[in-house]
């Protein structure tokens, strides 16, 4: 599979060259000057896939928890935070050796977190119990619980990590929770099934997708209006195999990528107008993304096909699809 | 332990937020907790049709746009049979006994005989290769829903069947009896095979999936060699 795709691509290397503009291929896809690593939780295997990011073999599967679904880093990449959904608890890992480090209280079947920016707490859904639970990193404790609506799932947190913000799939709401007084400020209706909330950048706005409703709800922090509603369309897709999940935004704010599930697309919109400028076709029911740590690399886990689909974010071409383990779900990249 | 300690926390959340200033609700209130959770995507539609037996969400037909980032179909699918190159090869490539290695290899060597006009034959090929999968897939579904309508058949049989033999075989001779032995034989088989095929369900409901990843792969393999 590898020497037969490195063939194609040697052989679009010569193609590209003879057309002489060989400096130029180059520059488009250049090579990180060290390999980080990606890590894949595969839901239906109990496993998490490290991948190296610059050759994209696979060097290690991890044995994880039962039904491993969200996944972040610790700031400085040194641990690795796994939902174990079906176990009821959050187990941290070493980055660099794999090893299971401790294991958090989460309140049961974590679904997806949060960590606050600087690292510590880390912020869980608790998809069976209606709440999120505040967990202390470093002494594993449980700060606090949160009342929110039924089947909270979301989770996104302000770049200053003042502003929590959960979505419950059944209340169809984008909770906004104050991290100080722990406290709701205010809830916000979007459409059915809200699955992510995303801040941009600047902290102005969070981005919350409605997987059944098929749109994804830009609502202003400030005033907690929903200022603008994205919709898709694809041609020759179906409407409700629209299902928009993941969301990622560049950190210059202009660019949000937007994974649709069945549709088997990533929106690729441009954030100033709101346009959707290319459906990017990766692999089956694309759900959830991470940027690589330099932001140019865009990796989609595909839990249908079972694979990853890696996207060059500048060109918006996507590169490679890599297999990994029975329904990949969460997705995280480190340096 | 977990199940005290919450109620209390609870409560001391309730406590505390009713001690502070009423401008700290937010405006839009809570819904209650004992909401009963929505659907899943697919559920609903899986609860308003009863021929339908499958956890997996019944999409009758594949839209190409989901395995398909090509130049428009519209031409290809209207004169993939006409080019012979491509009607040969489609049977081949769609064919489950066909392994996606030797697919891949097929679709790499047509691309090569193509030579310039590659990128009209390609989206023939997979004009073809997608309207042969989505027909075997549709028969398939179909005869998913034919199994269920049997399924639900032969569960209301099975309940006449041992009802009626309650209700007639009271005594140890009528149980005895040529005609009662028959009788519970019958509702035995019928048990068997109802269970079998209530095992077998599973299998039967990944194979519209297994298609759709076949479409999915094919439609990648053949733009790779799109220019």
């Amino acid at each position: 599979m590898n020497s037969r795709l490195s063939g194609r691509a040697s052989l679009a290397l010569v193609r590209t060259m003879t057309a002489g503009v060989a400096l130029a291929a180059l520059a488009a896809f250049p090579a990180p000057a060290w390999a980080g690593k990606v890590f894949v939780t595969n839901e239906r295997d109990h496993t998490m896939t490290v991948l190296d990011s610059d050759s994209l073999n696979i060097i290690e599967t991890i044995k994880t928890g039962r039904r491993p679904r969200g996944v972040t880093a610790s700031p400085d990449g040194k641990l690795i935070y796994v939902c174990a959904s079906d176990d009821d608890r959050v187990e941290v890992y070493d980055a660099n050796d794999y090893r299971l480090v401790k294991t958090l209280p989460s309140g049961p079947d974590p679904e997806l977190f949060v960590l606050h920016p600087s690292g510590n707490p880390l912020y869980i859904a608790n998809e069976d119990d209606a709440l999120v639970t505040i967990v202390n990193t470093e002494t594993g404790q449980v700060e606090g619980e949160i009342p929110v609506g039924v089947e909270p799932e979301g989770m996104g947190i302000s770049p200053d990590g003042k502003l929590l913000v959960n979505t419950s799939e059944t209340t169809s709401m984008a909770h906004f929770i104050d991290t100080q007084t722990k406290q709701i400020v205010e809830n916000v209706l979007v459409d059915s099934r809200p699955r992510v909330a995303t801040f941009t950048p600047d902290g102005k706005h969070t981005w919350v997708s409605a997987e059944v409703g098929g749109t994804v709800s830009v609502i202003d922090n400030a005033t907690h209006q929903v200022v603008k509603k994205l919709t898709f369309s694809i041609p020759g897709v179906n409407e409700e195999a629209i299902q928009p999940v993941g969301i990622r935004i560049t950190d210059d704010g202009k660019t949000a990528f937007v994974a649709l599930g069945p549709a088997n697309r990533v929106a690729v919109v441009d954030v100033p107008t709101y346009e959707t400028k290319a459906y990017l076709l990766v692999g089956q029911r694309v759900w959830q993304m991470a940027f690589s740590p330099d932001k140019k690399t865009l990796y989609t886990t595909n839990g249908n096909s079972n694979d990853v689909s890696v996207i060059d974010v500048d060109s918006l071409k996507v590169k490679k699809s890599v297999a990994v383990g029975r329904s990949p779900w969460g997705v995280v990249a480190i340096p | 332990m977990r199940r005290t300690v919450r109620p209390l926390v609870f409560g001391a959340a309730v406590l505390l937020a009713l001690a502070s200033a009423a401008s700290a609700q937010p405006k839009t209130p809570l819904p209650p907790r004992d909401t009963p959770r929505a659907p899943q995507p697919g559920q609903s539609a899986a609860a308003h049709d009863p021929d339908w037996p499958c956890v997996q969400r019944k999409v009758p037909t594949m839209s190409f746009g989901q395995v398909w980032s090509g130049p428009p179909l519209d031409d290809a699918a209207r004169t993939w049979r006409d080019d012979k190159a491509v009607a040969e090869l489609v049977p081949t490539i769609v064919a489950r006994r066909t392994s996606m290695e030797e697919a891949k290899a097929a679709i790499a060597d047509f691309a090569q005989r193509a030579g310039a006009e590659k990128n009209q034959k390609l989206p023939r090929l997979f004009a073809g290769a997608f309207e042969e999968l989505n027909d075997q897939r549709t028969r398939i579904i179909a005869g998913i829903e034919r199994y269920a309508r049997k399924q639900r058949a032969l569960s209301d049989r099975i309940k006449e069947e041992s009802q009626r033999i309650a209700a007639s075989q009271k005594g140890m001779a009528a149980q005895m009896s040529p005609e009662g032995q028959r009788d519970q034989q019958a509702l035995d088989w019928d048990t068997r095979v109802y269970d079998e095929r209530a095992q077998s369900l599973t299998y039967v409901c990944e194979t519209p999936v297994i298609l759709e990843q076949r479409a999915f792969d094919l439609g990648r393999e053949i733009q790779s060699h799109l220019d």
